[in-house]
């Protein structure tokens, strides 16, 4: 099993086609040497900012922040920003809409469709409540890929690590975490092989081929595990997994940006809690 | 595999058909900052004492067994991969951890809890399926509650001698449906309707999420069927070895 991760390898060489777009970019990220503790709190920092402003404002601000952070120093480029936004919107307008819509009896609301013997309403709170929902959420999911689109994923386990997480989950992570390339290039394989020979050309074959191959790499994941075990055990494998972790020191210019920023945040969402927009407009 | 094999196979497949026309999604996950900060908290609460007996679980069958944890850390992979597959002729991946069910019918609920746990992490953070912040929402309904019915439903179906098969298609098709329902409520609560409070507002999620959910759930079932008949011509030793499996024989 290949433990060492190897930067130049994984930059020219894809695993499992376009599954993992977000750990490709992570890798490639500007951000990548900038010290994954600070990327982490400040990720997980404007989340809770998000998550406490009442109206929306906060949240805006911060999305904004981390669309800068993303786009201009982690040097992503937006069209895959906007494809990878484009995931989790289908669930927001779902869910949304049926924020937006409610049920009743009465005909009430400024928008109404006669349903089943009620009515399906929608009325200034409602519309107010889904807005504002879906805002939030939008704006969490920026802060969301900052981390995600910043930090490869080993570098968020050897973060959990150094906070005391059990040690039995950090090293599942691990092994789960690269165990994945493994399935996802077996899965590949199989997939191209059983298109070679016409196993895609209709629905019917199509689902024959897709549960032969799940069915088939379930096995596969269970025999490699097998072996990988044995070859770990051949050199020396006694029950501890450690790594060879770059050390990316923190530099004082960013500490005083973050000192900023959450100072500056801060402010804002106090001033939205105690409802100065609503004064000044 | 044998004659008879690929027949139920075949069987599966044709049923699946005439459901995977309809355009599933992957909609099930709550997406990060849809929960306030107190629901968030709560739901992470109530995952610790699950999450508590999966770990001293584990710790215990891997001191057993040092192999044991290469077997779980390639369940949880296969469960990942699995949710992140395209269905054929469906847009949008499962995204389920549809391997969770499979997986507490194996190692049992508790385990299982823990390896939803960080396929959920790694979903939200390779996959952006669902997030940080509903992370503990998300684990109590995919990787507790629904694996928890199917474990159930799989130790009834196997006490009464019925069909295995049907029990696992039963099973997991169910512990789908249930993590469904559970999702829905979360929802409910966490945003109530303003006219019918969180019943109604419950109610409404059930309906629209039933779309995409009831298929897919039929899909899965068939899904684990597969997978578990593979599992018993091919992986057997390699699991009896280990001490599970004594329910599956």
């Amino acid at each position: 099993m290949h433990i060492h991760f190897n930067k130049k390898h994984r930059k020219y060489h894809k695993h499992g086609g376009k599954t993992l777009d977000i750990d490709q970019y992570a890798v490639q990220s500007g951000l990548v040497d900038m010290n994954p503790d600070l990327k982490l709190l400040t990720g997980v920092l404007s989340l809770v900012l998000c998550l406490m402003s009442p109206n929306g404002i906060t949240a805006i601000v911060v999305a904004v922040f981390m669309l800068y952070i993303t786009l201009y120093h982690g040097k992503l480029k937006a069209l895959q920003y906007f494809n990878l936004i484009l995931i989790p919107l289908f669930f927001i307008t779902l869910s949304g809409l049926v924020l937006l819509v409610d049920f009743s009896k009465k005909k009430f609301g400024f928008f109404n469709i006669s349903i089943l013997g009620g009515y399906l309403i929608v009325t200034q709170t409602s519309m107010k409540t889904a807005f504002l929902v879906s805002t939030r959420a939008l704006c969490s999911i920026t802060c969301l890929y900052m981390i995600s689109l910043s930090t490869p994923l080993f570098e968020i386990i050897g973060v959990l690590r150094k906070y005391k997480v059990p040690e039995i989950i950090i090293e599942l992570m691990y092994l789960i975490y690269r165990f994945i390339f493994i399935l996802l290039e077996a899965y590949h394989n199989m997939k191209t092989a059983a298109d070679t020979r016409l196993g895609y050309c209709n629905i019917k074959r199509s689902y024959y081929s897709f549960f032969g191959i799940c069915s088939n790499l379930f096995v596969i994941a269970f025999q490699k595990a097998s072996k990988s075990f044995d070859a770990m055990e051949a050199r020396g494998y006694n029950g501890n997994l450690k790594f060879l972790e770059k050390d990316k020191p923190v530099k004082r210019l960013q500490i005083v940006f973050f000192l900023f920023y959450c100072f500056i945040m801060f402010m804002i969402l106090v001033l939205e809690r105690i409802g100065i927009w609503q004064k000044i407009f | 595999m044998k004659k008879q094999e690929k027949i139920v196979i075949m069987i599966l497949t044709g049923m699946a058909l005439g459901f995977g026309m309809v355009p599933t999604v992957n909609a099930m996950h709550i997406m990060e900052g849809y929960l306030q900060p107190a629901y968030c908290i709560a739901w992470g609460l109530i995952c610790i004492p699950f999450l508590a007996a999966g770990i001293f679980r584990i710790k215990k069958v891997v001191n057993e067994h040092r192999k044991t944890l290469l077997i779980l850390a390639m369940a949880g992979a296969y469960t990942f991969v699995l949710s992140s597959l395209k269905f054929p002729s469906v847009t949008g991946s499962s995204s389920h951890p549809t391997g969770t069910g499979l997986g507490a019918m194996i190692f049992g609920p508790s385990t299982m809890a823990v390896i939803g746990l960080i396929v959920l992490l790694f979903q939200a953070i390779l996959l952006a399926h669902g997030g940080l912040t509903t992370l503990g929402a998300n684990t109590f309904s995919m990787a507790i509650a629904g694996p928890i019915v199917s474990f159930i439903i799989y130790k009834i179906g196997m006490k009464f001698k019925l069909n295995k098969h049907v029990t696992i298609f039963l099973a997991t098709a169910l512990g789908d449906l249930f993590t469904y329902c559970v999702t829905s409520v979360q929802l409910g609560l966490a945003h109530p309707s303003s006219t019918s409070g969180v019943g109604g507002a419950v109610l409404e999620f059930l309906g629209i999420f039933a779309l995409t959910q009831i298929p897919l759930a039929i899909i899965e079932g068939f899904l684990t069927v597969a997978v578990f008949i593979g599992l018993e011509t091919y992986a057997k030793p390699e699991l009896s070895e280990i001490g599970f499996l004594q329910e599956v024989k």
